[in-house]
């Protein structure tokens, strides 16, 4: 077996724990090897990362669907440049349990929405709605090249010199 | 100095001033949309009376701080003894546990002392994401009709008491 495989295999090997823990070596990144000194380690270990999944196991395709369209839509207030999805906060999970719950419930996009943004304000979605205390956000950047491209076109005029 | 070109060291002035402001806030801060609303119902156990449950009606008829704290939580200790004198001072100050194990809140309230009129326990974390708390400690000042009338994010500091405490008379 190569080093690599067989480091992953002591990982979960649990006939020598200790020996499982002398041969972490660098090549699997110390956190693990800190974390989980015996074999059953390992596999919790794992198996925390399949948690994620199960919190799906009560959706149908659909609903999952808008799940996963939900939980990137939504920032986490924590960790504020994530989205709920990436985001391992416990915060972000709490909130994705209550998207989870509310989509089996049947709620809308709009209940939805209503509910966060009147816990959270507007800045716990993504993408800022359309009004007025947004409408600045919006339009600037239209407005700014509206102005860059007076400005060089007025530029680029005076360089010309006056017509022969 | 030709009149174009002080156009452009304009904007500047007026881009460095917005900045400048800018710099004196905090990003990261949320502002609540609660701020004006009526407290959003709940119901939580108490860590005193564990017979009865607090709801969002026995916040009536006095103004008061709800304190959002942990005992996992570090900035909480930093408030801590803030806490404790306005307390002293006669402050009614509601504490609710949030994502808290009980015994562990009541070991940090033994050891610390209790600022507390009421302790409820929010151990699912439920009544935060109502009241829309993202980190520990959070304070709300909660008017004596039940109308949220302030969100302090993060510890406690004199400065932001001498700021609220005309708000709960």
């Amino acid at each position: 077996m190569s080093r690599p495989l067989s480091d992953i295999w002591a990982f979960f090997d649990n006939r020598n724990p200790g020996e499982w823990y002398r041969k972490c070596t660098t090549w699997i990144r110390p956190t693990p090897c800190q974390a989980h000194k015996t074999g059953k380690g390992g596999w919790l270990f794992t198996l925390a990362f399949l948690l994620p999944l199960a919190a799906q196991a009560t959706l149908n395709d659909e609903q999952s669907a808008r799940y996963r369209a939900w939980v990137h839509e939504l920032r986490c207030l924590v960790c504020q440049n994530q989205t709920i999805a990436e985001s391992n906060a416990p915060l972000a999970q709490d909130l994705r349990a209550q998207v989870e719950r509310q989509i089996f419930e049947g709620r809308s996009d709009e209940e939805i929405r209503d509910y966060l943004t009147r816990r959270y304000g507007d800045f716990v979605l993504y993408d800022p709605p359309l009004k007025a205390s947004t409408g600045l956000l919006w339009l600037a950047p239209f407005l700014l090249l509206l102005l860059a491209l007076r400005w060089a076109t007025g530029f680029f005029r005076s360089k010309a010199g006056p017509a022969p | 100095m030709k009149p174009r070109y002080s156009l452009p060291a304009l904007l500047m002035l007026g881009l460095l001033a917005l900045l400048g402001y800018g710099l004196t806030l905090d990003p990261r801060e949320v502002p609540s949309p609660l701020i004006g609303e009526p407290a959003p119902a709940f119901s939580m156990p108490t860590l005193k009376q564990t017979a009865s449950t607090f709801t969002e009606r026995d916040l009536l008829g006095q103004a008061a701080l709800v304190n959002f704290w942990a005992s996992w939580c570090a900035a909480c200790r930093d408030e801590h003894p803030l806490l404790m004198r306005l307390a002293g001072e006669g402050v009614r100050i509601i504490g609710i546990a949030y994502k808290d194990e009980p015994e562990a809140a009541a070991a940090t309230l033994a050891a610390e002392g209790d600022p507390y009129r009421t302790v409820a326990l929010d151990i699912e974390g439920r009544v935060g994401i109502d009241w829309g708390v993202y980190g520990v400690p959070e304070t709300y000042v909660v008017d004596a009709k039940g109308v949220i009338l302030r969100k302090h994010i993060g510890a406690l500091t004199p400065e932001a008491w001498d700021e609220i405490r005309g708000l709960l008379r």
